[in-house]
């Protein structure tokens, strides 16, 4: 066997391994949920069976060996030789760990296992016996050990129109040059390249539709994550996930993974109170998180939604000022905005897996990344709902061309309200208010905002912008207005960060790279 | 050159001119040497970014080395070329132009051709230096690439983090709590 063929025959166990992993894990919650569904155990039963198929397949003995005292766990469970117990529950969710772990070091050539895998092998054959000390996983610890090497299914169906639309284009493109070749008529050429610009189009649409994949398998790992935060908190708590079938872009959902994973934990570990105080309070004693997907106005809406204590604005004010932050002097909007701050934590205790500051900030910057909006509502003793908005496609915008000197721009066409011609009598610095039908409304020019030293034009144009916060609007003054086209968004280099006012950058038809501006920023930045 | 290699190792090393000196680099970083067309601007960015280019459809930031080095911002002119490195700053790999006032040649310099840089006398601050390269009879400093940009970057993060913390905030869209 090559050594290519070798590698495609592990990415394929690998994929293989986490898929059958995750519903083994799924099928355990399950199972720990209904104990009673012997055909439960049937199901996990033939999940751990395949792994250890697969792995017998490559040679991967440890793993065989590991998966093969697994299966004689679960043979006593089913033949009702012993109980389905919690202890027996997290047992098994440790093996299912280990077994993920384990497959990912025997990918990667190293299939000797460690001590507490030992142990854990030892207190499954032994299995009639209870374990000693029984430790709850608290963080999900190797969940991610696999990654699926940025790889995605696709319907073999997209795949064949695309192969179609292809064909059709080159076919097109051929009758183009024919066109021309032979000098044929103008309006002739015309039709045939809007024939390759439809086309076009079309398989671009499609190869952005293939990105596009359920949340549900993502989202069914929190029950786990939830489960073991629970054990870990003394809490009792119910994760009810709905919209299961929506779809998002693959990376967008990749990026969410871990703001979502943090309010989670913010969830359970803040928000949920143990059993007995929610009964003092009148609540039932187990707490709910409820994650909701949803397509919502051109937008997919991620909800997290707890029915615990809640967030205090006093309590966070009195962390502020404990943590010397003159509050007075901030907005109420900016005293809340501290949570999302690094290093800022309500947290009255400090657990193992939240309160430490970290968190909130990255729920922030992910989103922020993505083009998206963060909203939060809370109500002491009631509860608190995140919700997160997040653009259909990350890839692709409807832009709007504009130029300053030799620069071109791009501004989302949705941010932009009207464009009209700045008035002769706006001055010539940085910043100004112009009035539109009576309403003073603050600008600012991109040539000095961006220190462009090419001189300005005799008229000017401004771009109004609505503020989606304070929904107040501002101005953008440029040199002339181009037009609107799609845009494929390109990300920015690393080493350039995030400039300020920039949201990424795409390429022009002439070659060159144009910046997308982020007019939200720019905005702000006019009106202060 | 195979032989010479079991007795002494020779390294490879792209030399090219800027701001009248002689500069030169790790062969092994070079991806490809392009002509210094149509840069854009970033806003807010070092003055040692001078922009970004489309290189085949990925948007590639270009360095100015004389910028960084103090010195004035390379002029642009029908000479000036980009040459694309590739570099892992940070266990990433990370690709940029570096701008060049022209290229020169590819120098095989075994260890004893290098020789330490001097306590003084090039511009370029010392730790950026490996070592100071003969060339006919001419001295070439051979530039530590990783060094230059991992100073540099970290001094880009720090004033980005600081920025990107207010950035964030407008992500946030509304907070209610009573």
């Amino acid at each position: 066997m090559s050594e290519s063929d070798r590698q495609q025959l592990l990415n394929l166990f690998a994929a293989e391994a986490e898929e059958n992993l995750a519903s083994f894990e799924d099928l355990l919650l399950q199972l720990e949920a209904a104990p009673q569904q012997i055909e439960l155990l049937h199901d996990i039963f033939r999940a751990a069976h395949t792994l250890k198929g697969s792995a017998s397949c490559l040679q991967f003995n440890e793993l065989t060996a590991f998966a093969h005292v697994v299966e004689g766990t679960l043979d006593r469970l089913r033949n009702r030789e012993v109980d389905v117990t919690p202890q027996r529950i997290s047992q098994l969710l440790n093996a299912v760990d280990a077994l993920r772990d384990l497959s990912a070091r025997s990918v990667a050539g190293n299939c000797m296992l460690t001590i507490g895998e030992k142990e854990l092998l030892a207190s499954l054959s032994g299995s009639a016996v209870e374990p000693k000390t029984q430790t709850p996983a608290v963080t999900p610890s190797n969940a991610n050990a696999i990654r699926s090497a940025r790889s995605l299914r696709v319907d073999m169906e997209k795949l064949d129109r695309m192969l179609d639309l292809t064909g059709e284009i080159t076919i097109a493109r051929g009758r183009v040059h024919d066109l021309i070749a032979a000098a044929e008529s103008r309006e002739r050429l015309v039709d045939a390249v809007r024939e390759v610009d439809r086309l076009s189009r079309s398989l671009q649409e499609l190869v952005m539709s293939a990105r596009l994949v359920p949340v549900g398998p993502a989202l069914r790992h929190f029950h786990r994550v939830v489960r073991d935060l629970a054990a870990g908190g003394q809490k009792r708590v119910n994760l009810v996930i709905e919209g299961n079938e929506v779809e998002i872009d693959a990376t967008a959902l990749e990026h969410l993974k871990d703001p979502i994973t943090h309010m989670i934990r913010n969830a359970v570990d803040h928000g949920i109170e143990k059993p007995e105080d929610r009964v003092a309070h009148g609540k039932s004693a187990t707490g709910t998180i409820t994650i909701t997907a949803a397509h919502e106005s051109g937008a997919v809406v991620i909800r997290i939604a707890d029915d615990g204590r809640g967030i205090s604005e006093i309590e966070i004010e009195k962390r502020a000022r404990a943590a010397g932050i003159d509050t007075e002097r901030l907005s109420r909007r900016e005293v809340l905005g501290l949570i999302f701050q690094p290093g800022f934590s309500t947290a009255k205790k400090v657990t193992e897996v939240s309160g430490r500051g970290v968190g909130m900030d990255v729920v922030l910057r992910n989103v922020h990344a993505l083009r998206g909006t963060v909203s939060i509502a809370s109500q002491p003793g009631v509860g608190t709902t995140i919700t997160l908005r997040l653009p259909l496609t990350i890839a692709l915008i409807e832009g709007f061309a504009v130029s300053v000197g030799e620069e071109t721009y791009i501004l989302p066409i949705d941010s932009i309200v009207e464009c009209v011609e700045l008035p002769a009598d706006s001055g010539s610095d940085a910043c100004g208010v112009l009035r539109l039908r009576g309403v003073p409304i603050p600008f600012v020019r991109l040539r000095q905002l961006f220190h462009l030293d090419t001189p300005s034009p005799a008229r000017e144009n401004v771009i109004i912008v609505e503020r989606e916060e304070e929904e107040q609007r501002a101005g953008i003054v440029v040199d002339a207005l181009i037009g609107a086209k799609q845009t494929v968004m390109k990300p920015m280099s690393r080493l350039l960060q995030r400039p300020i006012g920039v949201a990424g950058s795409s390429i022009l038809g002439n070659g060159r790279v144009a910046l997308i501006l982020d007019p939200e920023e720019i905005a702000r930045l006019a009106a202060a | 050159m195979r032989m010479n290699e079991s007795i002494e190792p020779v390294n490879q090393y792209l030399s090219f001119v800027l701001a009248g000196e002689e500069y030169a680099l790790g062969l092994v970083h070079v991806k490809e040497i392009i002509e210094c067309s149509a840069l854009t601007r970033v806003p807010g960015v070092p003055a040692w970014i001078r922009g970004v280019l489309n290189l085949r459809g990925s948007v590639v930031p270009v360095i100015d080395l004389a910028v960084k080095f103090g010195l004035p911002a390379t002029a642009i002119t029908r000479r000036t070329c980009v040459i694309v490195v590739e570099l892992t700053v940070e266990r990433e790999q990370m690709v940029m132009g570096v701008m060049a006032d022209g290229v020169d040649q590819v120098l095989e310099l075994a260890a004893n051709d290098i020789q330490p840089p001097p306590p003084f006398g090039p511009k370029v601050r010392i730790d950026c230096i490996e070592g100071m390269g003969d060339s006919n009879g001419r001295f070439v400093v051979l530039l530590n690439m990783d060094r230059i940009l991992s100073s540099s970057e970290l001094v880009a993060a720090s004033d980005a983090a600081q920025a990107e913390a207010t950035n964030d905030l407008a992500a946030l869209e509304e907070i209610t709590v009573a």
